[in-house]
């Protein structure tokens, strides 16, 4: 009955902005994150904060399947390759009337991808989501690899196999200098991150509708309880099955974005380890959440370039240095760094992550706050 | 009318049988309990008619609406107009009250309207933006049975919907479902340890011993029948 008190006693945020808190977030996310990331401070280089939306979108996709659904894939490296390659074969090599390099190509490429993805994930899914929950992390696994090494035998020369595809690749529109990237098109010039900033907000919000809609209801009531929601009327393996092929669509789209990031299509992208990456991250942001594998995509790569490139240790300022102390050959291991932040969480709460544990802090402050003032 | 008609069923899990042949008639709009001990197969015979993967049924009919039900997948159970609710997690903790009604309402043929349902429950009607995980055991239940409702089904299949509730909430919720019953001319069969609840509520009454229905009385014949009270539940 305490609880219940305290609950309504604490004013809430007006409640339009409120409802419209997952879309704000989001804006906010993208303003501020290359200024904050990117500046000389933090990382210093601005294709991190590019590369840091794309991998949120491809954790996102994946949650919409694990977080949401309650299927594990540990195969989700796949689905990325779609979005990787095709376009990347399509631009490379100017199938038929389409010629090498052309805008229209890519599109063109992009768009078989997605086409390519959701018929996979679909068949896939109509094969496996019957067989159990172990069942299907293994089967994931197992197809996820037999793509691996078929791309990895280059078939007809399409895949460069372990060398990847790097010559060509990028469309007409696409501008490198430098390393930095822009697009150019129609007489205008549009900076990369601000590219993918508008795929990635595209695509997240279209994640938001979909778990906040009937269908995404219905598939959190998979997740929670199936035999449930098979009584209550829900045809569990067609919701499963549209979610396999939702997650594998919005990881493709995550594959396109990363293959003009990285100027090509390489084959580490598709093995096992990005797979288990994926389920790191998810599992550190919090899978429960929907902006856990945005936290958890973050922490990852924000840990992984701070730790790998900061290898003196100078006290207070480097222009000013009182102690310095050398730091590489411990943070040559920051993924037993992140190791250990994973064990914890999975520990302590193995659905909330590092955003439940944000958002029940802040709840907590939020109360404490009323008090004082009331 | 007969709504649900079974016979001869005869059901059980890999362990071993646990249904020798149960006979069950709940008439269109009846209120029909199903008592017993612990472990003589009520939850099992509310499994079998709501269909589903445990148990399996091994012989017998589950006639409903004139239609044979078993061999069915449970949506289709479901969408023929019958809503069950399970003794143990019964609502979707992540779900806050009107999703989890929304949930049933959007796979159901043809559902009643949330305010119609929530009329029933005002308690819950304040309460609408609250997850169920955050929620006590007597307004999980209430909210099981609100969902229940929005199916608008013939019948309501209850697992032991008075178990582990303060005595204030049992009567609440036997008006409830008393209610439902009488306005909405909605079936129910009823499994029950609890027989003061069950008499409470329930028109009709089959006792199941160790998997076979011994008796079958009405209100007011158990109320008289010390022997069979005493035999088969114990009180």
């Amino acid at each position: 009955m305490t609880e219940e008190t305290t609950q309504e006693s604490v004013p809430r945020l007006p409640t339009r902005l409120e409802r419209y808190r997952i879309p704000l977030g989001l804006l906010v996310l993208v303003l501020a994150l290359r200024p904050v990331v990117s500046s000389d401070l933090l990382l210093g280089y601005n294709a991190i904060a590019s590369k840091m939306l794309i991998m949120m979108l491809f954790v996102a996709g994946f949650n919409l399947l694990f977080g949401y659904t309650g299927l594990l894939s540990f195969g989700h490296a796949m689905f990325l390759g779609f979005g990787l390659y095709i376009p990347a074969i399509f631009v490379s090599n100017g199938p038929g009337l389409l010629p090498a390099g052309g805008g229209v190509t890519f599109l063109f490429g992009v768009a078989l991808a997605v086409a390519g993805v959701a018929a996979y994930g679909y068949l896939l899914g109509r094969l496996i989501v019957g067989m159990g929950e172990i069942y299907f992390a293994l089967l994931t696994l197992a197809f996820s690899q037999a793509i691996y090494f078929i791309v990895l035998r280059d078939p007809a020369g399409l895949t460069g196999g372990s060398n990847g595809l790097t010559q060509g690749t990028l469309p007409a529109f696409v501008e490198q200098t430098r390393g930095e990237i822009a697009i150019e098109a129609f007489g205008q010039s549009l900076d990369w991150y601000w590219a993918v900033a508008l795929v990635f907000l595209v695509g997240m919000l279209a994640l938001w509708q979909i778990v906040r809609s009937p269908f995404g209801r219905s598939l959190v009531a998979v997740s929670e309880n199936e035999q449930l929601a098979r009584a209550m009327g829900v045809n569990t393996t067609r919701y499963k099955i549209w979610s396999v092929t939702f997650s594998g669509i919005f990881s493709a789209l995550a594959g396109v974005l990363l293959m003009i990031q990285s100027s090509g299509a390489a084959i580490e992208n598709l093995s096992v380890f990005t797979s288990g990456d994926t389920v790191l991250m998810a599992v550190l942001g919090g899978v429960n959440y929907f902006f856990g594998p945005v936290v958890g995509a973050f922490s990852w790569l924000f840990v992984e370039d701070f730790l790998t490139g900061f290898e003196l240790w100078q006290f207070p300022l480097s222009e000013l240095t009182l102690v310095t102390v050398d730091l590489s050959d411990i943070l040559v291991y920051w993924q037993f760094l992140l190791g250990a932040l994973f064990v914890v969480v999975v520990l302590t709460a193995p659905e909330e992550g590092i955003w439940g544990y944000l958002s029940s802090v802040a709840e907590w402050l939020r109360t404490k706050l009323t008090e004082v003032i009331g | 009318m007969t709504l649900l008609s079974v016979s001869g069923l005869e059901a059980g899990y890999e362990t071993g049988q646990v249904l020798f042949g149960v006979d069950i008639d709940v008439e269109d709009g009846e209120l029909v309990s199903l008592l017993g001990r612990n472990g003589a197969g009520k939850t099992t015979t509310l499994r079998a008619i709501a269909g589903g993967t445990e148990p399996t049924v091994l012989g017998g009919t589950i006639g409903f609406d004139g239609q044979e039900l078993s061999g069915s997948a449970p949506y289709e159970i479901a969408s023929r107009g019958i809503s069950f609710v399970p003794e143990e997690r019964r609502c979707f903790p992540r779900l806050s009250v009107v999703e989890n009604i929304r949930l049933a309402i959007n796979h159901a043929e043809n559902p009643k309207d949330i305010e119609t349902v929530l009329e029933f429950f005002p308690e819950l009607s304040e309460m609408r933006e609250k997850h169920a995980k955050n929620m006590s055991g007597g307004e999980q239940q209430m909210l099981a049975i609100a969902r229940a409702l929005a199916a608008n089904p013939r019948l309501m299949l209850l697992d032991e919907p008075f178990e582990g509730l303060a005595p204030y909430i049992v009567r609440r919720i036997e008006d409830i479902i008393a209610e439902i019953n009488d306005q909405q001319e909605i079936a129910v069969l009823l499994v029950e340890q609890n027989v003061a609840a069950a008499v409470a509520v329930a028109d009709y009454h089959y006792i199941l011993a160790e998997g076979r229905i011994v008796e079958s009385v009405s209100t007011a014949q158990l109320r008289a029948n010390e022997e069979v009270r005493q035999r088969y539940l114990g009180v």
